[in-house]
């Protein structure tokens, strides 16, 4: 009853919307969540090739590579998150210009 | 003998070393230096013509020694028929001018220097024998020139010093590239530079291309030195550097410039141009015919426009020496030894003009036949200096080629050796005859007849000094009016040689 | 008698010597050295003396002459031969012309020394004269054209000099120029005509050039716009006379060349110089007949003659009369040469020096003698003078001799030789065999101005010597003229040889009405046109010491009363003489009583005549609008404008534009040039910093540290190369 197209359809809706929250939040928290979707709408992806189309587990194997490094991903960009408010008193995006000029 | 030219050549230089280190203040000693230089080299000069021999019309006295032989340069000299007139004329205009230039207070020696330089370098134009050493003569000359205007002139001196620059600069230039296309049409060999071994249209086959157009050489440079000599002339319509030049130059320079420099145009000519390029110059001798009688009646006809007096007679050389273009197109006998007859009479009528005219300038300060205001610049100039009037006759007669005095010899001469050959072009011509009285006559009876004005009244009549130095230019004048024998004979033979070379084209 | 430098040399070289001496030590000389002119003068008179005896009197047959030449300039080289040689010619002609030149010289210099005394610039006076005569008697003795041209020119510059004596008037220096610069307009095509002729026969000997007229090398010749070379020449030479002898359209220069002393005035513009123009002409003219210019000159000639008469009618200025009837009797042998009439166009050439050099010698006594104590000036109004009989009987003496001769008066010179000519104007132009409906109008203008000439001379003598004194106080201030060698002996010795029996030995000149038999008739016999053909043959002579010419058999001349014309020819030619004769008596007698009406018996007014032709009036007092049309239209107006236009261009628009305009446009490109430096190479140069500047700023915008907007441009670009693959 669902297709290959439904699971593709879920994968972009998350996609775009991680892309949306990167591009459109200021919050390095927010975007660090667009991240989190831009991870799971691939890994939907993955998982629905792999169960439609090769008919095989290798499709399964990357989503697990991927919550693991988002895991990972996430503690480490929390932990500059927390450092930047630390030193900044804030997590607006804009306002990491240290390296800049 | 053989160093008689070297002599003449290098007397002036030794001039111009002895006027600079004469003492600070001296001004009176530079100024008997300098004449001393020039009367002696004007000696020198009727030694060598005692010693010349009419009869050949080969170079004599020559010297040649190697200067630079890498590019087998020589320092090479030598006079021929057509030469010999022309040192002899600038070596006695030169003492003239010396004796006229007695008034100069401003910065005298480097007054005096530089004439002396000016002398040296035109001898050098018309003694070298080489090309190279004829280039670097006629280069030099424009040093002196330029700083005598520039330095010693009149209100506009920079900007004429500059222009007559500037022009003959022009001209020598293209003349270079006549000389450097000729050193390497001949390959380099040691006759490259060598005006005599030039001689005698070797080059009627070669071809030269210019971006992919073909040209004759011949041809082509023909125009190239054409330009050149016709600028220093000058033919119309390179002359207007003249009247400028002219009418700022102090007297002295100005009667060097109309009596010996623009020879040297024509002697370039003479010379070089038509010897090297016959074909060519018998080929375009139309056009030099018809140049030459614009510049009469052109002249002319701006000359009698003129208010001022020096610029008319500027005017006046610029119609005279088209007389000398006419008779260099002849290409005869008579026109070619008229043109050369012509070159020796106008240097010296043209001089008397203009040192009058300088004379009457150092009293009046101003040169107006009529100012710009309408009233008389000059009035009853004949009541007020009856010896200056005189001798204002003489000159302005010889200008106009009365009978009986030099200019008209040499006028008949050219007319009769060119009616022939450009018969319309000689009708106009003659008109041009005309033309001269009228500018000339209406400007002396504009100047010296009618009652004194109140401003002539203070003028004083010419002094001895230049009833001195006026001399022997009106006995010349008169002299080789009657009997021009003279000098025809020492040019005959070497102009009777070229006009032979010629008829073979 | 032989030609040699011995006996024919010192005919120039002693007036040349006078000019010499008295131009460097004139001043310190005695007198001013006006004997050294004078004695040298005489001296050459003595000369030309002789050759006159030799040849006159030897009664040389016309066509021979002595001819030597010596080497001038000589060019040739290789094969080009070029030679000018001067030397002499003597035939007839010359040997007559000589001795009326030297004879009219000497007097005007003796009365010189009477009329110039107490001038300031005496001295300066005979020095001129002395070169002017040098230049007439080299002209007439040359022979060769270019030596005539020489010796003309010399002679203009002394009419240049003498006109502008006075040089504290304006006018003169105006005068002076005029004359100049008019003759010198025929001078300059004379020039011409020495050059076309040059270029055919290879010199300008007269035997050279009758000897190719002879053998027909102008034949064929063009000069320019296909006109033949003949014609061309001829009209050049006359061009020439034209200018000197001051015939129209050239007149304008002889009545103001006035301005002159007097004496130079008879001399010059009345006796000798004007008269070398018809001089020239007579020895060309075998090259008019060649170039078909004779009814030409005729209708010159007698639009002259009768133009200038008309003029003279209403002149006041005793000398203005006397220069326009100069104009006049120049005109009438310009005729003569015209219609063919050879030997009486110099006939009268002789007759009018003598008696027009006296004429105006006589004028220059009276002026001379009329002094106005108000202008210190002396004066020239015939209006204020009147009634001089009786105060100066000599003068008065000479003058009406020459007034009758002038008027064409029987027994006298002027009569023979002018009615000669009119009778050949006559038979040419009207009962000849040959003559065209348009000859007709020469010789009728001849005879009206015949007319006109008797009328205003008389007038002239009328006014000045008759009636009664008009200016009284200038009357009584006029002294009682004595007989002095330097006042009128002169004068009586000239009105002597006005007198016709000297030239012929007939009343008419012609042979009829015989006086003295055909012996007499030497004029007529010895003067003749050359004859070509006689020079066909002849070596040219050495000029020197010695005469190296063989023993001559001179064959005596005969007066042929037939003209060397058949009998019944020679009868149309009496015929048409006879009727001129008695006509030229006719109108000269009217004239003559006409102005005796008019001014002694006052019984005609001639208010009346210029009250009814007012009009003509007015055009003869501005001279036909000649001055007007020459001076201020083609010279002021045209020739000046086009010249100021010229120099304008020249300096204004030629110089400044296109010379310096080479300038300018060498400056624009030097501006250029340092743009170019400056901006662009040099910029150019620093390109490469700026381009790393420019790099950097670009990099810069980009990484912005904005994370979202790398990753925008991340999306973008992705999505762009997506789409791109897609379709």
């Amino acid at each position: 009853m669902f297709g290959l197209a439904w699971y593709l359809g879920i994968g972009f809706v998350l996609f775009c919307t991680g892309i949306t929250v990167m591009i459109a939040r200021k919050s390095i928290v927010a975007i660090l969540i667009g991240i989190e979707l831009i991870l799971n709408g691939a890994a939907i992806n993955f998982v629905a090739y792999s169960k439609f189309v090769t008919q095989d587990l290798d499709g399964h194997i990357f989503p697990l590579f991927i919550i693991i490094v988002a895991a990972a991903e996430a503690a480490v960009g929390l932990a500059i998150v927390i450092r930047f408010y630390q030193i900044r008193e804030t997590i607006h995006i804009d306002e990491a210009t240290q390296l800049q000029s | 003998m053989e160093n008689l030219l070297s002599c003449i050549l290098w007397l002036p230089v030794v001039g111009i070393v002895a006027v600079l280190c004469t003492p600070k203040g001296k001004d009176n000693a530079v100024r008997w230096i300098s004449l001393a230089v020039t009367t002696i080299t004007f000696v020198l000069t009727l030694v060598l013509y005692c010693n010349f021999d009419t009869s050949m019309s080969e170079m004599q006295f020559a010297i040649k020694v190697p200067w630079i032989k890498a590019f087998h340069i020589f320092y090479s000299l030598g006079v021929d028929g057509i030469s010999l007139p022309m040192i002899i004329l600038t070596s006695l205009l030169f003492a003239i001018c010396i004796m006229s230039s007695w008034t100069i207070t401003k910065s005298v020696k480097g007054y005096f220097a530089l004439l002396l330089m000016l002398e040296s370098s035109v001898f050098g134009v018309f003694m070298s024998l080489d090309f190279f050493l004829f280039y670097v003569y006629w280069e030099i000359m424009l040093l002196p020139m330029f700083f005598l205007i520039a330095v010693w002139g009149g209100e506009n001196r920079e900007y004429a010093a500059i222009k007559f620059f500037l022009y003959t600069f022009f001209g020598s230039i293209l003349m270079l590239v006549g000389m450097v296309a000729l050193y390497y049409v001949t390959g380099q060999s040691s006759s490259s530079f060598d005006i005599l071994a030039l001689q005698g249209g070797n080059f009627t086959n070669e071809m030269v291309s210019i971006f992919g157009y073909d040209f004759h050489f011949n041809k082509l440079f023909f125009w190239f030195m054409f330009i050149g000599f016709a600028i220093k002339v000058p033919v119309f319509p390179f002359h207007t550097w003249l009247p400028h030049a002219h009418v700022q130059a102090p007297t002295a320079v100005s009667v060097i410039l109309a009596g010996v420099l623009l020879k040297m145009g024509t002697y370039g000519f003479l010379r070089i141009s038509f010897p090297i390029f016959p074909e060519a110059s018998v080929h375009y001798s139309t056009a030099i015919a018809v140049l030459g009688v614009v510049n009469v009646i052109y002249g002319a006809m701006c000359a009698m426009a003129q208010t001022d007096v020096k610029k008319l007679i500027a005017y006046s050389s610029v119609s005279h020496m088209g007389f000398v273009m006419l008779g260099l197109a002849a290409m005869t006998v008579q026109g070619m030894n008229g043109a050369v007859l012509q070159m020796f009479n106008h240097g010296t009528s043209t001089a008397m003009m203009f040192l009058l005219v300088g004379i009457l300038y150092e009293r009046s300060h101003h040169r107006w036949i009529i100012r710009p205001d309408g009233t008389k610049g000059f009035g009853g100039l004949f009541t007020q200096l009856p010896n200056y009037s005189i001798i204002f006759i003489i000159g302005m007669f010889a200008s106009l080629g009365l009978p009986g005095l030099s200019g008209f010899i040499s006028e008949a001469l050219i007319f009769l050796g060119i009616y022939e050959r450009f018969t319309t072009i000689t009708v106009i011509a003659v008109f041009g005859l005309l033309l001269g009285a009228a500018y000339l006559l209406w400007m002396f009876k504009r100047m010296f007849f009618g009652e004194v004005i109140e401003e002539c009244k203070s003028y004083t009549d010419v002094n001895a000094r230049e009833i001195f130095y006026m001399l022997p230019l009106c006995i010349a004048v008169v002299v080789f009016g009657v009997y021009p024998t003279p000098i025809l004979d020492i040019m005959r033979a070497s102009v009777g040689e070229l006009v032979t070379l010629l008829s073979r084209f | 008698m032989d030609y040699t430098i011995g006996t024919v040399a010192p005919i120039l070289l002693f007036p040349l010597a006078a000019f010499v001496i008295n131009a460097f030590i004139g001043r310190k000389l005695p007198r001013q050295g006006d004997w050294v002119s004078i004695i040298g003068i005489l001296l050459s008179f003595g000369w030309s003396a002789r050759i006159f005896n030799d040849f006159v009197f030897g009664h040389y047959s016309s066509d021979y002459y002595v001819h030597k030449v010596f080497t001038w300039i000589d060019l040739s080289y290789g094969d080009f031969p070029f030679q000018i040689d001067l030397g002499i010619y003597i035939d007839n002609m010359t040997a007559m012309m000589l001795l009326m030149v030297s004879g009219v010289a000497a007097l005007i210099h003796i009365f010189s020394s009477f009329y110039m005394k107490g001038d300031p610039r005496y001295g300066r006076f005979f020095t001129y004269l002395s070169l002017f005569t040098t230049g007439m008697l080299g002209l007439v003795l040359s022979e060769n054209l270019l030596s005539v041209f020489i010796f003309w020119e010399l002679m203009g510059f002394c009419s240049y000099s003498l006109i502008g004596f006075y040089y504290e008037k304006e006018e003169a220096g105006n005068a002076s120029m005029k004359a100049f610069m008019t003759t010198r307009v025929g001078d300059v095509c004379f020039l011409l005509a020495i050059l076309g002729i040059w270029s055919v026969v290879g010199s300008v000997s007269f035997v050279d050039i009758y000897n190719h007229l002879a053998s027909g090398a102008f034949e064929g010749q063009v000069a320019i716009l296909g006109i033949p070379l003949a014609s061309f020449c001829a009209f050049m030479i006359f061009a020439g006379t034209i200018g000197k002898s001051a015939q129209f359209p050239l007149q304008v220069w002889l009545p103001d060349a006035m301005m002159g002393p007097t004496p130079c005035s008879a001399l010059i513009h009345a006796a000798t110089m004007v008269a070398a123009g018809v001089y020239l002409s007579l020895r060309m003219y075998p090259l008019m007949e060649a170039g078909h210019l004779t009814t030409f000159i005729a209708y010159i000639g007698a639009i002259t003659a009768f133009g200038a008469a008309t003029i003279a009618l209403i002149q006041t200025d005793i000398k203005a009369v006397l220069a326009y009837s100069t104009i006049s009797q120049l005109g009438y042998m310009v005729l003569g040469i015209g219609v063919g009439s050879y030997n009486a166009a110099f006939m009268h050439l002789i007759t009018h020096a003598v008696f027009k050099a006296c004429l105006f010698l006589s004028a220059g006594s009276v002026i001379h003698s009329l002094h106005d104590h108000h202008t210190h000036g002396h004066v020239q109004e015939m209006p204020r003078m009147g009634g001089l009989r009786k105060k100066m009987p000599y003068t008065f003496l000479a003058m009406a001799c020459c007034t009758l001769a002038i008027s064409g008066v029987p027994f006298f010179s002027g009569f023979v030789s002018k009615d000669r000519i009119l009778g050949d104007a006559l038979y040419w132009g009207i009962t000849g065999h040959h003559a065209h409906w348009y000859q007709a109008i020469p010789p009728i203008l001849g005879f009206a101005a015949a007319f006109l000439t008797a009328f205003y001379m008389c007038r002239m003598m009328f006014l000045t010597f008759f009636g009664e004194p008009r200016d009284k106080e200038l009357y009584e201030h006029c002294h009682k003229e004595k007989l002095s060698l330097n006042r009128n002996i002169p004068l009586l010795l000239l009105a002597v040889f006005t007198l016709g029996v000297w030239y012929s030995g007939s009343l008419t000149g012609q042979g009829k009405v015989k006086v003295a038999g055909d012996r007499y008739e030497w004029f007529s016999t010895l003067i003749e046109k050359p004859n070509t053909s006689n020079f066909r043959e002849y070596t040219k002579e050495p000029f020197g010491l010695k005469d190296t010419r063989g023993t001559v058999h001179f064959e005596k001349s005969h007066y042929d009363p037939s003209h060397g014309l058949s009998e019944e020819e020679a009868h149309h030619v009496h015929t048409a003489h006879n009727i001129g004769a008695g006509l030229s008596i006719l109108v000269a007698f009217l004239g003559i009583f006409i102005a005796f009406l008019m001014y002694i018996r006052k019984s005609m007014d001639p208010g009346f005549w210029v009250r009814t032709f007012h009009r003509w009036n007015k055009a003869l007092k501005e001279k036909y609008y000649f001055d007007h049309l020459y001076i201020d239209v083609l010279i002021q107006k045209v020739l000046l404008t086009v010249n100021r236009l010229l120099a304008a261009f020249d300096m204004g628009v030629y110089d400044r534009f296109a010379i310096d305009g080479m300038a300018s446009v060498n400056r624009w490109l030097y501006k250029a040039a340092n743009f170019f430096d400056n901006f662009i190479v040099d910029n150019s140069v620093d390109l490469t910093g700026v381009s790393v500047k420019f790099l950097n700023v670009a990099s810069r915008t980009v990484q912005s540290g904005k994370v979202q907007f790398y990753f925008m441009v991340l999306i973008l670009a992705v999505s762009f190369y997506i789409l791109k693959i897609s379709f």
